[in-house]
């Protein structure tokens, strides 16, 4: 095929180029019809030689097993979650009610699930052939695996697809495929004892604020902070501060500088959660990490670099608001990985309608004052409070020490005998009973919680989070109650606890118990006379920091969780400011549980 | 697959390269305006070797500007279905690996890679067969076969095969296959 044998002779003829695109075009369906035959035939050869079993399909076969029953324990888990929501259905005889949501959710869930299975069954004996249509996924509209154009490719309807943009733009995957990918992906994964954890960013990792959100008392202190760190050494001046490197000796100093970063390309302070750094590095050895933001791909990449400079823990594993498949909600669609072992973190509940049972819910990162105003928080921020949350015993410390024992029960039945069927137990199941053991052998009774005119309360979202915790919640008093939650000592309720020495706790300790993942302590959730107020701010330790050379010293005097935020108003107004609007900071911290708490406050009383 | 072809194509001239210099001038144009460029119909414009005519110039009216028909002869390269290409990778996830031939993006997806290679995740991620002696990562050399390619005006993409005899790794980049 030499196009210059087209027009040997006749350098100058006008249709020397014409002649040669009717040569190429000709070229072109011959070739491709041949090579059409011949993929066809190699395929079918292929084929064939791999059903009689190729060597590595039949080491592959046990972790085929394994993958098999990770599907079987998926479906065994949600028997088996809706088994025990019916024995407590005949335990409180006020549960139907409230677990019929759940039920139908998970019904939902298992039909989804079936179905797929059942047309991946349907599906499989073409698929597993390897014959197209159905194609399995596009680039760039072609079928990345015969190689047809997306236009051309009559007979059905084209399916439609997954975008998997992050990837690489143009990527686009069918359900069926993204779900074998997830299959296949999940055995390589198990085999390195790994999971998935989906990481969002803002309030999560990091906290964001723009340049002209930042008032110049604000920006004053941070640019004071930000060339501190940068001149204290060159290593901090590309805000990566090397993990570990914080000893215990400097840890409000030394993470300051590893943490804020000003990104005059995107107009934007940013302030990494201390112990990010070592928080992705501990984790990426148990998880398989991708970041999930709502934000935009310049901004989550941007984010993505701060976090991770070398882009081992993410790759291109960095999920947008773009590349989602809705615009207001997250989904694990775009995620290539099988439900059965994702663990995500957020700091909203609300965006993973359909991953509940996934989500590890994190306490709200509010570092600059406009993020606080930004969810209504009134109180102050940790840059006008010159703290900071600390490194040691901070919410990603928290987090990761759950994160180590949730892969290590999910990990320690694989280390069980090989007899067993089920090797590895689903995420979802593990986080729910890890869950359960935060508030466990607390006997709960709550004291004007709900209003006495509520029917129902066994449905209340407060009820079930502490239901969820693992507590055993009752209205009424009974001599074997533990805590008596309640919003003022003056009820009959409050009084009994305090003659009988049981504990006298504030709904937030719930709350706090929730991202904490452990029994919280008591005694910083006391219930103030007449003032139904959160004793607290934030959950999570933190610690000073302090910009005074003199005062350097003592900035790794930390404090009890939480427990000076007042003493650190040194404006008495400030506090009662606090304290007035910090109603209204629950509303939003836990916008599930606070609403109706409010009307009881009201209609109680 | 390379082309030694004829094209044509007028050019537009400023008038101040109107001299004795005006038929290098119009020749260096020519050659920043085509080389690297890709046009559906040939495929991407290596080198052009000669200028064959250059016809009389017209003057536009109102700018001055002047338009040569130009022929000449170039190398293009236009990759085809069935095409045996030597590539390098530029990119490699678990959907498959990316790889470059001169200007010609190709995308191999996992479907195409022989099943015995699995992907590693990683610091360096690639596709490794079991005893490790095959390892495609970045910057590898490998060689494949174009399934299916998308002609656009203006761009070609292709998609590629390692599943067949002959094809895949022929060199990594510390050197050896």
């Amino acid at each position: 095929m030499s196009p210059g044998s087209s027009n040997p002779s006749s350098p100058g003829a006008s249709s020397a180029s014409d002649d040669f695109a009717a040569l190429l075009d000709e070229e072109l369906q011959g070739s491709s019809q041949e090579v059409g035959i011949d993929i066809g035939d190699g395929e079918v050869a292929r084929e064939e030689f791999e059903q009689e079993g190729t060597p590595e399909e039949d080491e592959d076969r046990d972790e085929m097993v394994v993958s098999n029953d990770e599907e079987v324990a998926v479906d065994q888990v949600g028997e088996d979650l809706s088994d025990e929501v019916g024995g407590e259905n005949v335990g409180g005889s006020g549960k139907i009610d409230g677990s019929k949501e759940d039920d139908t959710g998970m019904e939902e869930y298992e039909s989804r699930k079936r179905k797929r299975v059942e047309e991946d069954d349907m599906q499989e004996s073409e698929n597993a052939k390897g014959i197209c249509p159905p194609h399995p996924g596009f680039m760039w509209g072609v079928c990345i695996r015969c190689g047809e154009n997306r236009q051309t490719s009559n007979t059905q309807p084209a399916e439609v697809g997954v975008a998997l943009r992050y990837i690489h733009e143009g990527l686009e995957l069918t359900e069926r495929e993204a779900a074998r990918m997830r299959h296949d992906e999940l055995k390589h994964v198990l085999a390195r004892k790994k999971l998935y954890l989906v990481l969002d960013l803002d309030h999560t990792l990091l906290n964001s604020a723009r340049f002209m959100e930042v008032p110049p008392d604000e920006e004053a202190y941070l640019v004071a902070c930000y060339w501190k760190a940068r001149s204290s050494g060159p290593e901090e001046a590309t805000g990566y501060n090397v993990g570990g490197s914080a000893g215990p000796s400097g840890i409000g100093e030394s993470e300051y500088k590893g943490g804020l970063n000003r990104l005059n390309h995107l107009q934007l302070w940013t302030k990494l959660r201390p112990f990010a750094h070592e928080f992705l590095e501990a984790a990426s050895k148990m998880f398989e990490m991708y970041v999930y933001t709502m934000g935009e791909r310049t901004y989550a990449v941007a984010m993505a670099r701060l976090l991770d400079p070398t882009g081992r823990y993410f790759g291109d594993r960095v999920i947008s608001q773009g590349d989602s498949t809705r615009r207001t909600t997250k989904d694990l669609d775009v995620v290539l990985g099988a439900e059965s072992a994702v663990v995500i973190l957020d700091d909203t509940e609300g965006v993973w309608p359909k991953h509940r049972p996934n989500l590890m819910l994190m306490e709200r990162y509010h570092f600059f004052r406009s993020s606080c105003r930004q969810f209504g928080l009134k109180s102050l921020s940790l840059t006008d409070k010159r703290k900071d949350e600390s490194t040691e015993e901070g919410t990603l410390a928290n987090t990761l020490n759950s994160l180590r024992s949730l892969h290590h029960t999910v990990f320690s039945e694989t280390a069980e005998p090989v007899g067993s069927k089920r090797k590895v137990e689903d995420v979802r199941k593990v986080l729910q009973t890890l869950k359960k053991n935060t508030l466990k052998g607390c006997r709960i009774v709550f004291s004007r919680i709900f209003p006495t005119a509520m029917r129902d309360m066994e449905r209340h979202p407060f009820w079930r989070l502490t239901e969820e915790l693992g507590a055993k919640c009752s209205n009424t008093l009974h001599p074997g109650a533990t805590h008596i939650v309640a919003l003022d000592r003056g009820t009959d309720k409050a009084r009994w606890a305090k003659k009988h020495g049981k504990y006298l706790v504030h709904p937030t300790w719930v709350e706090a118990a929730q991202y904490l993942w452990r029994r919280p302590r008591e005694e910083d959730f006391p219930v103030a006379e007449n003032n139904p107020e959160p004793p607290l701010t934030t959950y999570a330790k933190t610690v000073e920091v302090l910009m005074d050379e003199v005062s350097r010293s003592s900035a790794v005097d930390t404090e009890a969780v939480g427990g000076g935020s007042s003493a650190d108003c040194r404006n008495p107004s400030e506090v009662l400011g606090e304290s007035t609007k910090s109603k209204e900071m629950t509303v939003f911290d836990t916008a599930k549980a606070s609403s109706p708490i409010d009307k009881t406050a009201d209609s109680v009383a | 697959m390379f082309f030694h072809i004829y094209l044509e194509r007028n050019m537009q001239l400023h008038p101040r390269h109107f001299g004795p210099h005006l038929r290098d001038k119009l020749i260096s144009k020519l050659i920043q305006d085509v080389e690297g460029t890709c046009s559906g119909r040939h495929g991407f414009v290596v080198a052009v070797t000669a200028v064959e005519t250059i016809g009389q110039g017209l003057i536009r009216d109102g700018t001055g500007y002047v338009t040569f028909p130009m022929k000449y002869q170039c190398v293009v390269f236009r990759p085809f279905k069935g095409e045996i290409l030597e590539s390098v990778v530029t990119m490699v996830n678990k959907m498959g690996f990316f790889a470059e031939a001169g200007p010609v993006q190709i995308f191999v997806s996992n479907h195409l890679i022989p099943d015995d290679m699995v992907f590693q995740s990683g610091d360096v991620p690639s596709y490794e067969t079991s005893d490790g002696s095959v390892r495609i990562q970045k910057d590898s050399e490998v060689r494949l076969k174009i399934v299916g390619t998308r002609v656009d005006a203006t761009e070609i993409f292709c998609i590629g095969t390692i599943k067949d005899d002959f094809l895949g790794l022929i060199g990594n980049p510390g050197g050896g296959a």
